[in-house]
């Protein structure tokens, strides 16, 4: 369908058979190479060595306890190999795991429904950002934390509401732009705006923008 | 207002120490230990108005009762076979029982242990007439407590009265024969009656009192008499918390045989709890999978239909017309989504995946971050690793204690405790507390129709009681006490039930790095 960006080398981990190998397909289609696929976290360190991989796409729940392992793994990966991009996937979303994901380290990492796959699109935004170094967070968190943080986001447009949701999903400037179908002019200034309003601190990197975006909705 | 629902689930009241020995012994020592700091006869001392305030009154009451149950027997004795004896007797057995109610009543004021009473039914409420003559003579508990008030306790009183009179008299008596000796009773004006010391030549008690008071014909004897009967007189004082504590105790004795609940009633009582606590979780449990399974048809299996049935057509227009099946395409995409979604929002509710994946602690904390309302939180589990069942039940508690605090009180801060608590007053050894505070406008009640009926419903199938003080114009404050099993009494004794991997997963699969398709 459409033609590969770039050709990143992905490892997978996932314990069903039935996403796995739809994933194995999908990633395919997005252009990426599935340098290797595994049902659970044990061999991860191993598999890396091997491969080196661009990014590794992992499940939360898998063997042996059905948990946590997919977020303890991530934040593993993070420490070892800042160069790595981790994305989560996940058939739902904790804003405690985002949380977690985030500290581990200073960007690359992304935390996603399982749902978004559905869209090629979105998933390969999502894989090219994380190996990139940035970003990406589900929408879904994103709201969930909004909903909570009503009273301060009230003083805020409804353009700088979306804007400050694409943000906080750890999109750029000109994604955003592109999502909104505005300018970047446009989204610059929504995003002083926003930040002013907020009374916060736009730093460069997109990962500390999302740092500072989510702290302020934790607060 | 403050609301209590002791009724459903609640242990056995504390009286019945056999329902729990070893948590008991445990418990005791810390108690006793310190009681035990003051002596002994000084804490007997301090008894001794209590036990006086019970006997005193005792005395007088326990001859009015005696003399209305025997009179009023005879009465209905005596007109048997004329039907309206019959009444009379079983009016007599039913004021019998309020006697003897009323005597365990004043029992507890003597600082002994509570006796606890037979589970009464109402005399006559919802009674037929029949019934409401017949259920008193049927009742052992009836003709025991008649046969406390009329025969038993009359007959301890009498002893108790006597002994403990006739103590306290003599004693005061003799500890006050120097004050006697030196105002010499014959030498005050108009006391004439002097003593007759020719009684005998028999040395008795009473020659020999005599003769430290009023004879002083030997010197020596009069001192030796007189500081033998102070003596004797404060020695007697000096028992008078033995005599007090002994006589309340024959009291408590009687009563402690006759109106006492049977200890087989105290068992059934147990299981009526155990019934009734079962029945309330199979209650909750049914409305839940009823709920469950409805939302499922209304929603996820609707939309898989329609799903398979917009493939389907799909699948047959792909030849001849590929626009229209492209679009029903996309209308299947949607659908699965949605079908996605409503999952998830069901899983939700049935089981947090936060709550599997960690645990309570972790499952509550992300619901005071996740509130609205500010809530300060402090949970305390004692490194404990809680049963399944009771992690799921106190996070879904905790759950609507906040949902309603934020959207029935209005509150605008919030203070949510769970902690664990060992030893508690309730009788289970270890509880779990969960307990909230919010600054709201109050009122809360648990009729039906408000959302705190389902929580104690909740409650009471985790046999946990719910207590709520909620005055109008608040605060509010709600608690949930849990009893926890005693297994999971040594922390880290219980690993956490291993979930079962979900259908359609591999087992850990043997590393398989050269074929990415495996």
């Amino acid at each position: 369908m459409t033609t590969p960006t770039r050709p990143l080398r992905i490892l997978l981990a996932e314990d069903s058979v039935l996403l796995r190998e739809g994933l194995v397909r999908v990633l395919a289609e997005a252009g990426f190479e599935t340098v290797a696929a595994v049902g659970d976290a044990t061999g991860l360190e191993t598999l890396i060595a091997e491969h080196a991989p661009d990014v590794a796409v992992l499940d939360v729940r898998m063997p042996p306890t059905f948990r946590d392992e997919g977020v303890q793994a991530a934040i593993q990966l993070r420490r070892r190999h800042p160069a790595l991009g981790i994305l989560l996937l996940s058939q739902y979303v904790e804003a405690t795991y985002a949380r977690e994901l985030l500290r581990a380290g200073s960007g690359g990492i992304g935390y996603l429904l399982k749902d978004r796959v559905s869209s090629l699109d979105e998933l390969r935004d999502a894989i090219e950002r994380v190996a990139d170094g940035g970003t990406a967070l589900d929408p879904l968190v994103v709201s969930e934390l909004m909903s909570r943080r009503a009273d301060p986001l009230d003083a805020l447009t409804r353009r700088e509401s979306e804007v400050l949701a694409l943000m906080a999903q750890g999109r750029s400037n000109a994604a955003i732009a592109a999502a909104l179908v505005i300018g970047t002019g446009a989204v610059e200034k929504n995003v002083t705006g926003i930040f002013l309003k907020l009374g916060l601190e736009d730093s460069g990197s997109e990962h500390r923008r999302v740092l500072a975006v989510l702290a302020f909705l934790e607060r | 207002m403050s609301q209590s629902l002791p009724a459903v689930g609640r242990p056995p009241a504390a009286s019945s120490p056999t329902a729990r020995p070893g948590i008991r012994l445990e418990a005791d020592p810390t108690a006793d230990g310190l009681a035990k700091r003051r002596p002994l006869y000084l804490r007997l001392w301090r008894g001794v108005p209590r036990e006086l305030g019970y006997l005193v009154p005792t005395w007088i009451i326990a001859v009015v009762v005696f003399n209305f149950l025997t009179a009023a027997i005879a009465t209905g004795a005596s007109l048997v076979f004329l039907f309206v004896g019959i009444i009379i007797v079983s009016l007599v057995l039913v004021a019998a029982r309020y006697l003897g109610s009323f005597e365990l009543l004043r029992l507890r004021s003597s600082g002994l242990p509570p006796i606890a009473e037979p589970r009464w039914t109402p005399p006559f409420a919802g009674k037929t007439f029949m019934r409401a003559v017949i259920d008193p003579l049927a009742s052992a508990h009836h003709w025991l407590y008649y046969v406390h008030g009329a025969i038993v306790n009359f007959l301890v009183a009498i002893v108790s009265g006597v002994i403990t009179f006739a103590w306290f008299v003599t004693g005061f008596s003799l500890l006050l024969t120097p004050l006697w000796a030196a105002v010499r009773p014959s030498n005050l004006p108009g006391f004439s009656y002097g003593p007759n010391t020719e009684i005998g030549t028999d040395w008795n008690l009473g020659t020999l009192l005599t003769y430290a008071v009023w004879d002083r014909e030997d010197p020596g004897l009069t001192a030796l008499a007189i500081t033998g009967f102070t003596l004797l007189g404060a020695a007697m004082v000096a028992l008078i918390p033995f005599i007090t504590h002994g006589m309340t105790y024959a009291h408590w004795g009687a009563a402690r045989v006759l109106l006492a609940r049977f200890p087989s009633e105290d068992m059934s009582t147990e299981v009526a709890a155990l019934a009734a606590s079962q029945r309330a979780a199979v209650v909750a449990e049914d409305h839940s999978l009823r709920r469950l399974e409805r939302d499922i048809h209304d929603g996820p299996q609707q939309r898989l239909m329609r799903l398979q049935m917009d493939l389907a057509s799909a699948e047959r227009r792909m030849a001849d017309d590929p626009a229209q099946a492209m679009e029903l395409m996309g209308s299947a995409r949607l659908l699965a989504q949605e079908t996605l979604d409503e999952l998830r929002a069901l899983t939700q509710g049935f089981a947090p995946p936060l709550l599997q994946d960690r645990g309570l602690s972790a499952a509550i904390e992300a619901l005071a971050l996740r509130s609205s309302v500010p809530v300060e939180c402090s949970i305390d589990l004692g490194g404990r690793t809680l049963p399944g069942e009771i992690e799921r039940g106190s996070y879904f508690i905790v759950a609507e204690l906040l949902s309603n605090a934020v959207k029935h009180a209005e509150a605008t801060a919030i203070a949510l405790r769970v902690h664990v608590v060992e030893g508690s007053a309730e009788g289970a050894p270890v509880t779990l507390t969960l307990e909230i505070d919010d600054n709201g406008r109050g009122g809360a009640t648990l009729v039906p129709g408000h959302g705190l009926v389902g929580l104690t419903e909740r409650v009471a199938g985790m046999r946990g009681t719910l207590d709520l003080a909620s005055p109008a114009g608040g605060p509010t404050r709600i608690a949930a006490t849990i009893p926890l099993p005693i297994e999971s009494q040594p922390p880290e004794s219980i690993s956490p039930a291993e979930p079962t991997p979900p259908v359609g997963s591999t087992p850990t699969l043997p590393i398989n790095p050269g074929d990415p398709t495996s």
